[in-house]
């Protein structure tokens, strides 16, 4: 690991005053940085530690809706009361990840920023376009299992790596930045790029922005939300669904479904929730919503199954809401 | 007299690991150290061209960049390993003495620097230039592919493809990377290929064949202990190596032929070994490299590898491809069977399993073959690991019999009873003990196999999982067995030392050994220490092929019973002894001391030491030690230990996902010292195996043979949430008077063998699939 600078900012200004003197970034957990810092993914002179910023608390907004700080950490954030019945998913999607000693140190922002665990991205033996831009994908013509079924381009299929991204963007989060130039908003959907031609931009954050807040508007049938998840293993997503629907006798009047574990950023799967939106909440509609957007995927040869396990989880999440609601 | 023989002892040495006060190899501390950071190479297959120091050389705390130019030529290791004598090296071809480069991770430079930190840094900033980079072979597959055109019909095995049966090439060591399959030089000590009665014949006599083909992925050790070696050269000349190995006395020969010093100059030390699973039996290229190092600086070194290292740099179980063929009669009766191997190994030295070694001494069948093949790729070298051959070819054995039963409409376990081997069908010899059919059906009670349906897909859970019931034989030779030594010393306190120069990689040796000390001395345990893993004590075998415990407590009760000799003699020297006209026929060990049968008449050991010396020359200490051998009984005996696994497992058939719910493990290993260690390797052994079935495999990118998942997050080992939730293990009473005075067999491997196929059986049983690929996949059990 390169000898590193450490800096202790005590309020978000000091913070980003502080970025602009050195090649840095923002450390709160540290759970996820420091792993790619030591093999070299990525390098910095200094690290700007940002836990003493006051950041660290779940608000409730005046108009209705939260408003969670960026250094929350995701165990507290998944066993908030309100959290836990007003956006569910959320929760569930913390609560399916990682370890609990990941989820106790683990903040939000840093969730949110975690670097893809694409293995070719993170050994620099290899050569990966998104941390060598140029160099090729090795993926795309080697070992893809866990790779993206969506947002992928000729340049790199890296999937997102954050499940609690992916319930983020199902609840319609904004996200509220402090940077050089001043306080932003706009929606965490916004947040991550697509690799496209230039996989090694992988958020639309400035130099020395930060993230100081996620707020969640205030939807009461976001409540009525599921969560089915996949994995090979253990820890990390093979397919992640989070679906919310609004449904009235019967019928579906809003519905929300995101993605996980298949896209290159958290994956708001519109297709589908337009084939749900005024139909009724039957075992077709459900089938023919889950295929909409099943027929976008392009798999390769090591996740093709991934488009049959794919519907079968969307189809499982639609269903458990149905099934939950008539309880 | 206390029987602590069998029962359930905790580790002796429990408090010292939790405490930390076990001194693992990386936590010896020297005056001066340096710490030493390798270089591995990012290509499969070139030359070196050039190594740019310069930046390395400036960075902090950098002591010297060491590079193939700087170190002197090794000496030249046997080339062809037999695995049971630990005195070869884990590859005999070292790195960097040339600019060749043979394999991704290979060690191409070496950095010193005060901190282990300041050479890792540094390390990372060595350039090393390449040319000639040649497209490796990088898989078992690609291999297969390129090698398509080789032929020659096997002359035993009608079954092999031709593709495999390249018999004219006997492997040579520096074979080209052409996927031509080449007959290993051995198997584990033995001929390649077996052959036996008619197999022409025998197929003709089946009324139905099967014909199975059979893949299994490369498997990385990862022991929880990463590999590390510190090496200390001393004023007179002598090395001493603290390394993390469980075969001191072989890497001390290595490591001498290597450094051309005489083998009474090296001294290894390795008290503590956290895990070993067959990775650390003998010397890698990274030791040498140290102890080389720290003679050109003058300075102690030492060396710790990462976990990505690891995965480069001290072995994995090869890929292999099986192939088993099995002829049957309407009652079950086998009359034919093959089973041929294809394995992986590096194109400069081979290593090849025993994988048809089961299907050869398991069931009655007269015609019988087996070949093994190895294909050379541009990846590191394969060896051992954790039950070689027999842990991965139970697969293909016990999944073929299953199968077998499905085709007879037939109870697997009926079918197994009706070829049950009454004698070693390889050559007639009769077993030293073999329980097998009662390992059978006590396994069938505890897990009420009765209750289980012939037929597949019948069992649902009330949550719609599938659920299904398998079963698979076990067996591990236990003819492994090694001569060994052990000292036993007696201090004036009444507490005795135990000394072995073996190994506890975690398996309990320690209280193994005491156990058999203290019940031999009749002394508490706790007044028992057990000392390993040093080449200054007696000469003991490696940690390897669950060999320790028949091998080395024989020593141990040899050297007890010289200790009572003597402890006899000079208790009847005592000045107007009670003993001295006493028969030592007549005189007994009880209750820490010598008395007279039926009588209270006699010494405590301490009174006898305190008592028998003169008063100007007291005695502290009383030693003895004793050597014990297989005898003529090992040739005339098949020694293994036998064992059945019977599971549950619950499959959701829309995700894939299927959970290993319930489970028996019967056994029969001859007499348990301790039952809570040998129970507890069983347990390790079965969870592994279901880890196996579940996800692990190491990966290989095909372009450029590096591995991909070196970590442990993307390297899915089983822990706990793998685990069946009811585990029961019972070893069944088994007297063996050939094996060994206790008549000890082996535990440790045999929770491995057949832990595969029983876990594949039963998802067969809930789901009506086959899995003949591991691993066992969500992608391969969605329905």
């Amino acid at each position: 690991m390169d000898n590193i600078g450490y800096f202790r900012a005590d309020s978000v200004q000091q913070a980003i005053t502080l970025t602009q003197h050195h090649r840095s970034t923002f450390i709160s957990g540290g759970t996820s940085l420091l792993d790619v810092m030591k093999d070299y993914v990525e390098r910095h002179d200094a690290l700007i530690d940002i836990n003493h910023t006051d950041l660290d608390e779940i608000q409730d907004l005046p108009q209705g809706g939260l408003r969670i700080g960026t250094l929350v950490r995701n165990a507290p954030m998944a066993m908030d009361e309100r959290i836990q019945s007003r956006y569910p998913a959320i929760s569930q999607s913390i609560l399916m990840a990682a370890l609990p000693q990941i989820r106790n140190k683990a903040t939000l922002g840093g969730n949110v920023m975690q670097r893809t665990r694409c293995s070719y991205f993170r050994d620099t033996a290899f050569a990966c376009n998104r941390r060598q831009p140029g160099s090729g994908c090795p993926a795309i013509t080697g070992l893809s299992r866990g790779h993206a079924l969506l947002g992928g381009s000729t340049q790199c299929i890296a999937s997102h790596a954050s499940s609690l991204s992916v319930a983020l963007v199902l609840y319609d989060a904004q996200v509220i930045t402090q940077g050089p130039q001043g306080q932003r908003q706009f929606p965490f959907s916004d947040l991550h790029s697509q690799p496209g031609d230039t996989p090694q931009v992988e958020n639309n954050l400035q130099p020395g922005e930060m993230i100081t807040h996620i707020e969640l508007p205030d939807v009461p049938w976001f409540a009525h939300a599921s969560h089915a998840k996949v994995r090979d293993r253990f820890l990390y997503s093979n397919v992640q669904v989070v679906a919310a629907l609004d449904v009235q006798q019967g019928h579906i009047r809003n519905a929300r479904v995101a993605l996980g574990g298949v896209a290159t950023v958290p994956w708001r799967a519109r297709q589908t929730e337009m084939a749900l939106i005024d139909q009724p909440a039957s075992e077709q509609t459900f089938d023919h919503a889950a295929q909409a957007t099943v027929d976008l995927m392009q798999p390769t040869d090591d996740n093709r199954f991934k488009l049959e396990l794919t519907k079968r989880l969307i189809k499982k999440a639609l269903n458990d809401i149905v099934e939950n609601a008539d309880d | 007299m206390t029987k602590l023989l069998g029962t359930e002892q905790p580790r002796i040495v429990g408090p010292l690991k939790v405490t930390g006060n076990a001194r693992y190899a990386a936590e010896q501390t020297l005056v001066d150290l340096a710490y030493a950071v390798l270089v591995p190479a990012t290509v499969a297959k070139a030359s070196i061209k050039s190594i740019n120091k310069a930046e390395a050389e400036k960075s902090a705390g950098v002591i010297a960049v060491i590079t193939a130019d700087d170190m002197p030529a090794f000496g030249d290791l046997p080339k062809y390993i037999q695995p049971l004598d630990p005195t070869f090296a884990a590859q005999s071809w070292l790195p960097m003495q040339g600019n060749q480069v043979t394999y991704q991770g290979q060690p191409v430079a070496m950095v010193i620097a005060h901190s282990f930190e300041q050479a890792t840094h540094a390390a990372a900033l060595v350039e090393v230039h390449y040319d000639q980079i040649k497209e490796p072979v990088a898989t078992l597959a690609q291999a297969v592919q390129a090698g398509h055109e080789a032929q020659e019909p096997h002359p035993h095995s009608h079954c092999l493809p031709k593709r495999w049966t390249h018999r004219l090439n006997k492997d040579t060591g520096l074979d080209p990377t052409d996927g031509k399959p080449y007959e290993p030089h051995d198997i584990i000590g033995e001929g390649a290929d077996y052959h036996r009665g008619d197999l022409e014949q025998g197929f003709k006599q089946a009324d139905k064949i099967i014909d199975l083909t059979y893949f299994s992925p490369i498997h990385h050790h990862n022991p929880m202990e990463m590999h590390a070696t510190t090496a200390e050269w001393k004023a007179d000349g002598t090395l001493t190596v603290y390394d993390t190995c469980n075969a001191v006395f072989g890497c001390q020969n290595a490591i001498a032929t290597a450094l051309k010093l005489p083998v009474s100059k090296v001294r290894v030390i390795a008290p503590f070994v956290g895990g070993g699973f067959g990775g650390k039996g003998r010397m890698w290229p990274h030791v040498a490299l140290s102890a080389a190092a720290a003679r050109l600086l003058n300075q102690p070194i030492k060396l710790m590898l990462a976990r990505r290292d690891m995965y480069f740099m001290t072995g994995h179980r090869p890929a292999m491809e099986q192939r088993v063929k099995i002829g049957f009669k309407q009652d079950g009766t086998l009359t034919g069977f093959t089973h041929d191997t294809l394995e992986e190994t590096w194109a400069h030295e081979t290593y090849a399993e025993p994988t048809g070694a089961m299907s050869r001494m398991m069931y009655a069948c007269p015609n019988f073959s087996m070949t093994h093949r190895v294909v050379k790729l541009d990846t590191p070298k394969a060896n051992m690991m954790h039950a070689p051959g027999e842990g991965l070819g139970s697969m293909a054995t016990e999944c073929s019999i299953d199968e077998v039963a499905e085709h007879l409409q037939l109870d697997p376990l009926e079918l197994r009873n009706r070829n049950f081997a009454e004698t070693d069908p390889t050559d007639g010899r009769p077993f030293s003990s073999n329980s097998l059919q009662q390992c059978y059906q006590r396994g069938a009670e505890l897990f009420n196999w009765s209750e289980r349906p012939l037929q597949p897909k019948m069992l649902k859970t009330k949550e719609g999982k599938l659920r299904g019931l398998g079963m698979a034989a076990a067996e591990y030779p236990a003819f492994y067995r090694q001569p060994s030594s052990a000292r036993v010393v007696l201090h004036e306190d009444g507490s005795l030392q135990v000394e072995a120069g073996t190994a506890d990689f975690g398996t309990g040796t320690y209280t193994s050994l005491a156990m058999v000390a203290a019940e031999h001395m009749d002394i508490p345990l706790h007044q028992v220490e057990t000392r390993l893993g040093d080449t200054v004590l007696p000469h003991a075998p490696q940690q390897v092929a669950s060999l320790t415990t028949a091998s080395v407590t024989p020593a141990v009760s040899a050297a007890c019973k010289n200790l009572v000799s003597q402890l006899i003699e000079l208790a009847q020297r005592i000045e107007n002894s009670s003993l001295a006209d006493s028969d030592p026929d007549n005189i007994e060990v009880r209750d820490g001391g010598l008395y007279l049968q039926n009588s209270s008449t006699g010494y405590t050991y301490s009174e006898i030491l305190n008592q028998s010396g003169s008063p100007f020359a007291r005695l502290a200490q009383v030693e003895a030690t004793g050597e014990a051998a297989p005898g003529e009984a090992a040739a005339k005996y098949a020694m293994y230990s036998f064992g059945a696994h019977f599971c549950e497992v619950e499959v959701d058939p829309v995700t894939g996902v299927f959970d290993v719910t319930r489970w028996v493990t019967v056994a029969a290993c001859g007499t348990i010292i301790n039952r809570k260690a040998a129970t507890n390797q069983i347990y390790g052994g079965l969870i592994w195996g279901i880890g196996h079935v579940k996800a692990e495999q190491t990966l290989t990118d095909p372009t450029t043979a590096r591995y991909v998942n070196t970590n442990l997050l993307e390297y899915h080992l089983a822990d706990h949430m793998d685990a069946p939730k009811e585990i029961k293990v019972e070893f069944l009473d088994e007297d063996d008077p050939y094996i060994n005075d206790l008549g000890a067999k082996c535990v440790g491997e045999l929770g491995k063998v057949g832990t595969i196929p029983a876990v594949l059986n039963a998802i067969w049983h809930a789901t009506g699939i086959r899995i003949r690929h591991l691993p066992a996949s969500i992608d391969k059990l969605m329905r």
